[in-house]
């Protein structure tokens, strides 16, 4: 240990949330009720509402990308401020789909996601590959092919991920080398 | 809807990261989730002005980030702006529940140091871990697993003070 002065101070905070928990309910030594499984089926019970969530939220990424692609100037570059609803519903899409078991949406809106992840990936992202990610999406709830195994999506999913992922690494690998 | 399943009775929600500080200051919350992405603050930016002594409220809330940022830049980023637990998307009540039960049962102690204020730093490591051993279980995709796992490495609470 060093004699001089701690650089760094441990605080113990109160812990009033533990006062306002209760335990709880037992029978025999075992809890009679399981809050896990009890907000599993609350979940449950959103599925019904989740395709018209979907649908809503794809017609938001739909007209995101209309504003971005006519705002966006004549060499192809995107205003990053005017991509951030397009982020967002693509981020909002993400989230849900994977939690309502949509994996193959989720994943391409977690693919479209990864461009809008830093401006320099985004100027680097041909604006096709934004538009294929968003007929991809659309395509696949219209379909139906948001469960169950699909292989055209699957591989759909595999290809726009996978170009997406090479264009994220040539961007950071020219970040490195210019820093 | 989770949280009200967990038997939480009063949950607030906050369309943006702004409505998101105004409620946090004016209700004084048990805990806090926040989400990465969120117009106008983002939950980083939130998490830093929830965290600031001189301007917040309660600063010593417990704050849960759930993101589908798993990469480590970000995760570390979140990690100093103060957050105490992560739950990486697509959220499991399991995950969650759990995430809350350990900011409730053993909150960690908070550092304040010159460049950080909040909950010490190392206990993220171990909460990453599990999580990547949960999503293993599930039979979750490898790379997702992989992400997670490289998050994960000692680290000392003086070394990144």
């Amino acid at each position: 240990m060093g004699s001089g002065k701690s650089a760094h101070e441990i605080i113990e905070p109160p812990n009033k949330l533990k006062d306002k928990v209760k335990p709880l309910r037992q029978e025999h030594g075992k809890p009679i009720e399981d809050p896990v499984a009890r907000a599993e089926r609350e979940l449950k019970k959103l599925e019904p509402q989740f395709a018209e969530w979907m649908s809503k939220d794809i017609a938001r990424l739909q007209k995101a990308w209309m504003n971005l692609n006519e705002t966006s100037g004549a060499d192809g570059l995107m205003d990053p401020e005017i991509a951030a609803p397009l982020f967002r519903a693509a981020h909002d899409l993400k989230g849900q789909a994977g939690t309502f078991g949509s994996p193959y949406v989720a994943t391409v809106a977690a693919s479209l996601c990864m461009i809008f992840e830093d401006d320099e990936t985004l100027a680097s992202a041909p604006p096709i590959l934004i538009e294929q990610h968003i007929n991809a999406i659309a395509a696949m709830h219209r379909e139906g092919a948001e469960s169950g195994a699909d292989s055209l999506a699957s591989k759909l999913c595999e290809e726009l991920t996978n170009i997406t992922q090479t264009i994220v690494a040539t961007t950071k690998a020219q970040q490195l080398k210019a820093s | 809807m989770l949280l009200q399943g967990f038997g939480i009775r009063e949950v607030i929600e906050a369309e943006d990261g702004a409505e998101g500080f105004e409620l946090f200051q004016s209700t004084a919350p048990d805990f806090v989730v926040v989400d990465w992405a969120m117009p106008v603050f983002n939950g980083v930016e939130l998490t830093r002005m929830m965290r600031d002594t001189d301007s917040s409220h309660f600063p010593y809330v417990p704050i849960i980030m759930i993101t589908g940022h798993s990469d480590k830049k970000r995760v570390i980023e979140a990690r100093d702006a103060g957050v105490t637990e992560f739950v990486c998307k697509p959220i499991s009540a399991t995950a969650l529940y759990q995430r809350i039960v350990v900011s409730v049962v053993s909150p960690r102690p908070f550092i304040r140091t010159d460049t950080f204020f909040g909950p010490d730093r190392r206990r993220i490591v171990g909460a990453l871990a599990q999580d990547a051993e949960e999503r293993r279980g599930k039979g979750e995709s490898e790379h997702k697993v992989t992400q997670i796992d490289s998050l994960i490495e000692p680290r000392s609470e003086k070394s990144v003070a």
